[in-house]
């Protein structure tokens, strides 16, 4: 099976198309911005339209024009919101809800499928995983050192 | 033959992907991609209930090519369409 990389500022006005005619779009991950719980090229997410945002949603958004980032949200003030990756210590990125083109619904990892909506351990990570952000550095280098590189097999996809 | 209904080939970054349009989800992460001459007869066929030689006609009317290769490069292209259930 070849991989085919598609060039994200052309691609995802695509994808933006077809999250707003209705459909979900699943998407394969990329970038280290979502870690721990969402690893590069190994997980799959399922994307949906949403024209309402909440404050520790994972969103997809444009910040400029080609510029796509799924980040999770953490502050909304008016129609200003504040996007930061999970696995970011620095550096937010800002957005208006004009910007916002789908909201992460499911993530696919090893054929096991999170419902994100219904997963108890999704919302309390949720809530949890952005209030650690003083010792995010530390967690992120023990999920770096311990889970991905002393137990790989279990987190890579084959 | 018959391409089946809700597929949509879609010119994306470069690439000629094809679609399932009628599906609720459209996942990106298996997707069928058709090299040039694929999508040239997939154009031509698309809608109808084509033979192996109206992908041959397509063909041989856009490139430089005998008629017993592009016979057996059609008959090639459909079974592989017929095998990744775009077909039938």
């Amino acid at each position: 099976m070849d991989k085919i990389f598609l060039q994200n500022a052309i691609f995802l006005p695509q994808v933006s198309q077809f999250l707003k005619e209705g459909k979900t779009v699943t998407l394969r991950a990329r970038g280290y911005s979502m870690r721990p719980f969402i690893e590069h090229d190994r997980d799959d997410l399922i994307f949906a339209y949403t024209d309402k945002v909440n404050v520790r949603d994972v969103i997809l958004a444009e910040i400029e024009e080609g510029h796509f980032v799924c980040h999770r949200v953490e502050k909304i003030e008016g129609d200003r919101i504040t996007l930061r990756g999970d696995g970011n210590i620095r550096g937010t990125e800002q957005c208006t809800l004009a910007d916002v083109r789908g909201k992460l619904i499911k993530v696919i990892r090893f054929s096991k499928t999170w419902d994100l909506e219904h997963s108890r351990f999704w919302k309390v990570y949720s809530r949890v995983w952005p209030s650690l952000l003083p010792i995010r550095r530390y967690l992120l280098a023990f999920n770096k050192i311990f889970f991905l590189h002393q137990i790989p097999q279990r987190f890579k996809r084959k | 033959m018959k391409i089946k209904k809700g597929f949509e080939l879609r010119s994306i970054c470069g690439e000629n992907i094809i679609i399932s349009l009628g599906k609720e989800n459209i996942n990106f992460t298996k997707v069928i991609t058709l090299n040039e001459t694929a999508a040239c007869v997939w154009n031509a066929v698309i809608g109808t209930d084509f033979t192996v030689a109206d992908g041959v006609k397509a063909i041989t009317a856009e490139y430089e090519i005998d008629d017993a290769t592009a016979t057996a490069d059609v008959e090639k292209l459909y079974q592989s369409w017929v095998d990744a259930g775009l077909a039938e």
